[in-house]
């Protein structure tokens, strides 16, 4: 009997002990009921530009963002004209609206020899998320309008230009991101009969975040050698360097780039363009803003 | 050996039910903040908090996932989670905590409860006492609960440019609807 009292004993702090050891603190055992973290879209840049160029940033529905960018005059001018600053080269403004999740409209207009006047849309037609999808996907395209006085009347149809872009991002990590860009340019009418009106080109940008809130961005728009040799010259493919600053709505972006013009039927015309490695550079700079409507 | 049988049948069948039966738990729990600063109001819900109580060990346990806060701006909510959560590093935050009321919480009734614990928030784990409510129902408990939240407790930097844009303390609203565990 004694024997029998003891063993039962014994068996109760065993099941004790194990019941004990089952019942984990609730937070354990909530733990284990927890899904991992949703889906959620990255965006590889702080904007809509890298530098220059479009990104895969893609304006939300109702978001309406408001951008200007300022081109001063050549650095390379020295200290009499300011290092360029004295001379507002070229000044873009711009307002782009987001339709739906995935496509956007704008609007745009540089105040560029031409009197650039510019439409376009962008469609994302594969966003990254943070592990299903690898990399975004967008395409970017429109017609700009030369809204200059001709000496001459001339056809409508000769101020037109076309743009046509893909654009491949991916976020690699929570620092660093890139994108290939290939384009298309059409541009109606052009100086001489040697300049080529079709234009093929593709950008390579990389992102780096210094910090959560800044990012160095670099950005060269390869034009292939399509054309005529003699008019053809690597140096003055686009080069641009830049800076972006977000605070919230807002984001700042300096930079500095040897293309004189703004919108992508400009700075793929290379001779547009300055040779970068000769110090003739331009400082620029770009305000957006974004309103929730 | 008849009685070892018994006793061990009395023993398992305790240590199994006791613990359980007032064990609920909640899936699709909420919970809200709302910062307010001279810029700018940011209001932000979750729908998807988990949550376990118990009532007679006067345990509750939350884990919040933070990807899931939804803001009305798209680039708030990337804002929120990059620059200032970074959830890509601390993907949860945490609750663990006691549940002190003068009443046995058995009866259905609304109770005035003082809940303390832990919550980690950002990775940063800091002790808290909040005040709150528990609604037992027939089948159901309702938790609820507001409380204040520190940014800077939590090491949630805001930086210079945005001080007036984001509050140095947001208001957090938390309501949970339990159901027994099965």
């Amino acid at each position: 009997m004694k024997y029998r009292l003891l063993l039962i004993g014994m068996f109760s702090i065993v099941l004790t002990v194990a019941s004990n050891a089952q019942e984990k603190n609730l937070l354990d055992e909530l733990s284990t009921h927890a899904k991992a973290s949703s889906e959620q879209y990255v965006s590889a840049f702080k904007s809509t530009r890298l530098v220059l160029g479009p990104t895969t940033v893609q304006l939300s529905a109702k978001e309406l963002q408001f951008r200007v960018s300022h081109l001063f005059g050549l650095m390379s001018d020295g200290i009499q004209e300011l290092f360029g600053l004295d001379q507002i080269y070229n000044v873009d403004i711009a307002l782009d609206y987001g339709l739906t999740n995935w496509l956007s409209a704008g609007i745009a207009r540089s105040s560029d020899y031409d009197k650039t006047l510019q439409t376009g849309v962008q469609l994302a037609i594969l966003k990254q998320t943070t592990s299903a999808q690898w990399f975004s996907l967008s395409y970017a395209g429109g017609v700009n309008i030369r809204t200059r006085k001709y000496e001459i009347e001339r056809p409508f149809i000769e101020r037109l230009e076309y743009e046509h872009l893909v654009l491949l991002s991916r976020k690699f990590n929570h620092q660093f991101s890139a994108q290939v860009t290939p384009g298309w340019v059409n541009l109606n009418r052009v100086p001489t009969t040697a300049h080529p009106h079709s234009l093929w080109y593709t950008a390579l940008g990389v992102s780096y975040a210094l910090t959560p809130s800044t990012t160095l961005n670099g950005e060269y728009t390869y034009v292939w050698p399509t054309f005529n040799d003699g008019l053809y010259d690597g140096g003055k493919n686009g080069l641009s360097v830049g800076v972006d600053i977000e605070t919230g709505g807002h984001v700042f972006q300096l930079f500095v780039t040897n293309a004189t013009r703004l919108q992508p039927s400009g700075f793929a015309a290379q001779w547009n363009n300055n040779v970068f490695f000769d110090g003739d550079i331009h400082f620029g700079f770009s305000i957006m803003r974004s309103f929730s409507l | 050996m008849k009685q070892v049988i018994i006793g061990l049948a009395i023993l398992l069948l305790g240590s199994t039910t006791v613990f359980s039966q007032h064990k609920y738990r909640a899936d699709k729990g909420f919970v809200s903040f709302f910062s307010s600063a001279p810029l700018e109001d940011i209001y932000a819900e979750n729908k998807t908090v988990i949550s376990l109580v118990d009532l007679v060990k006067r345990e509750i346990a939350f884990v919040v996932t933070i990807a899931d806060f939804q803001f009305e701006k798209s680039l708030m909510q990337e804002h929120f989670n990059e620059k200032y959560m970074e959830s890509h590093k601390y993907p949860k935050a945490t609750f663990e905590g006691t549940i002190s009321s003068p009443d046995e919480l058995k009866e259905p009734g609304t109770y005035t409860v003082t809940v303390t614990g832990e919550l980690t928030i950002h990775g940063v784990t800091k002790t808290v006492e909040v005040e709150g409510t528990i609604m037992v129902g027939e089948s159901e408990v309702v938790a609820s609960s507001e409380f204040k939240v520190k940014l800077e407790d939590y090491k949630v930097k805001v930086p210079r440019l945005v001080v007036r844009n984001i509050a140095e303390e947001v208001q957090v609203k938390v309501r949970l609807t339990y159901y027994p565990v099965q």
